[in-house]
């Protein structure tokens, strides 16, 4: 029955007077920035994983590289992080400094300060370089919405959801986004590099 | 704290507006074509509806999950929401309006068919409200401390018909709204509220405009339609757990695939948005 969908997705698309913009998810990456898409103008606010306050306008003026994971994530959100730790080995060791690291959690449930701490320290994330961060459900709805990733929750409280990492230039605009896992991460750390401050 | 900012602005926002109920033409200017500036002196916000508890049946239930999924009681508006109403908001909250909205909220045809800013045809006035982003649908909900319904709200209040509160199963019901479907959108909608009421007391769910929902983003698919016959693990983590619960209904197959083509920016022209809100705890259940 599943055979159904792509055929209906296919009809939806040209049939329907509905859809003026097709159906490309991901945002492509601008080389330029420009304010108005900067993601900062979110004014969610999140607390990281040693209970602080943060809105993610705090770290304008590095570049972010950012996922939404969650951590009882057994099989995509250790990878990404593996992947974002491939990043982060990839850049010169002087410029390490203007790069912040951003794992935003979808799970408000579980993923409280306390757990965020663990799983940070037992993937070995440098405090200095990473933040962990959780919100509410509005606040993730909308951080997800800007940054194209869809995300569902089941039953048991866990998620399926979309891989995607993304980079933000200095004013929080979208300027690269790696889609899946152990992509090949060369344009991440490009786009990186080329927007240091 | 946010909440605290948001609705001391919006009462800001509403005072704003009594003032302007007593002088309206003086408000704002008329766009630049001088053409009437069809203000709404007194803004209405549309009633709420008390929908009772009660199953939703995904389209796509969870893994070991039963076919219905139990939703709280909850409160919806009765229409959808008008471009009088939209007028507003916008008139309250200048961020909003179609020259300032940044594209990071709304895409290049954000309330494209207005005259300008502040103005539209005086036809569209009780017309429900088009080609707005889902941040501006959230952002006039919350402007009302509302929110948009979940999908599985909207769904739980769009299966009634007008005599059942589950009306899939009624002779006729599935194909009304295909037909629907099959029809391309009239240039000037007919007022919001126009059609009959639901068994809930709800009007319009089907036949005027497509709705945006807080969670539309929830449908796991690619944007090339044909690889997602097996969604790509390395994309979609959990995607193994998706297969469809009732194939034979099609105008939800329908709703997933528009809804999964759409990103939050996106403004378009016959998607229009109601609110919601959390059950009234005074109400009896």
């Amino acid at each position: 029955m599943k055979t159904h969908l792509p055929s209906l997705i296919l009809f939806a698309a040209v049939a329907l007077p509905l859809v003026s913009c097709g159906a490309d998810a991901i945002e492509q990456a601008s080389a330029e920035s420009v304010a108005g898409e900067s993601l900062y103008q979110l004014d969610s606010e999140w607390t990281d994983q040693s209970g602080a306050p943060h809105q993610l306008s705090d770290y304008r003026g590095k570049v972010v590289v950012t996922a939404m994971i969650f951590t009882h994530c057994s099989y995509a959100c250790p990878r990404i992080v593996l992947d974002m730790q491939g990043i982060e080995a990839a850049l010169p060791e002087e410029r390490r400094d203007d790069v912040q690291f951003l794992l935003i959690s979808m799970d408000t449930e579980r993923d409280t300060p306390a757990v965020l701490t663990a799983f940070s320290e037992a993937k070995g994330l440098d405090p200095k370089h990473w933040t962990l961060v959780h919100g509410d459900d509005y606040a993730v709805r909308g951080i997800a919405a800007t940054l194209g990733v869809r995300y569902k929750r089941d039953a048991k409280g866990d998620f399926a959801h979309s891989n995607f990492i993304t980079v933000l230039d200095v004013d929080g605009c979208i300027v690269h986004q790696l889609q899946g896992l152990n992509a090949d991460a060369t344009p991440s750390v490009d786009a990186i590099l080329t927007h240091l401050p | 704290m946010k909440h605290g900012l948001t609705l001391t602005s919006r009462l800001f926002g509403l005072a704003l507006l009594l003032v302007a109920g007593c002088g309206a033409k003086q408000l704002e200017p008329a766009g630049p074509s001088g053409e009437a500036t069809p203000l709404a002196p007194v803004f209405i916000p549309t009633p709420l509806i008390a929908v009772p508890a009660g199953p939703y049946r995904p389209l796509y239930p969870d893994k070991g999950e039963p076919e219905s999924v139990p939703v709280p009681s909850f409160q919806l508006e009765r229409q959808q929401v008008t471009n009088a109403q939209f007028l507003a908001f916008v008139q309250a909250e200048p961020r909003w309006r179609r020259s300032q909205v940044p594209p990071l909220f709304a895409d290049d045809n954000y309330l494209s068919y207005w005259t300008g800013d502040l103005t539209f045809q005086s036809e569209f006035g009780s017309a429900p409200v088009t080609h707005v982003s889902w941040f501006a649908a959230r952002a006039y909900a919350e402007w009302l401390d509302r929110r948009l319904p979940t999908l599985a709200e909207w769904e739980y209040a769009a299966a009634a018909s007008e005599t059942a509160a589950f009306g899939r199963d009624e002779e006729g019901y599935n194909q009304r709204i295909l037909d629907w479907y099959s029809r391309p959108t009239p240039p000037t909608l007919p007022p919001a509220g126009s059609g009959p009421a639901n068994f809930f007391g709800l009007a319009d769910l089907h036949g005027l405009v497509w709705e945006w929902v807080e969670d539309f983003n929830t449908a796991l698919v690619t944007g090339e339609s044909r690889g997602d016959a097996g969604l790509d693990r390395n994309l979609f983590c959990g995607s193994g757990s998706i297969g469809a619960a009732d194939p034979s209904d099609y105008a939800a197959f329908m709703r997933f695939a528009f809804r999964s083509s759409l990103a939050a920016r996106y403004s378009i022209s016959n998607l229009g948005f109601r609110c919601a809100r959390d059950a009234d705890p005074e109400a009896k259940e």
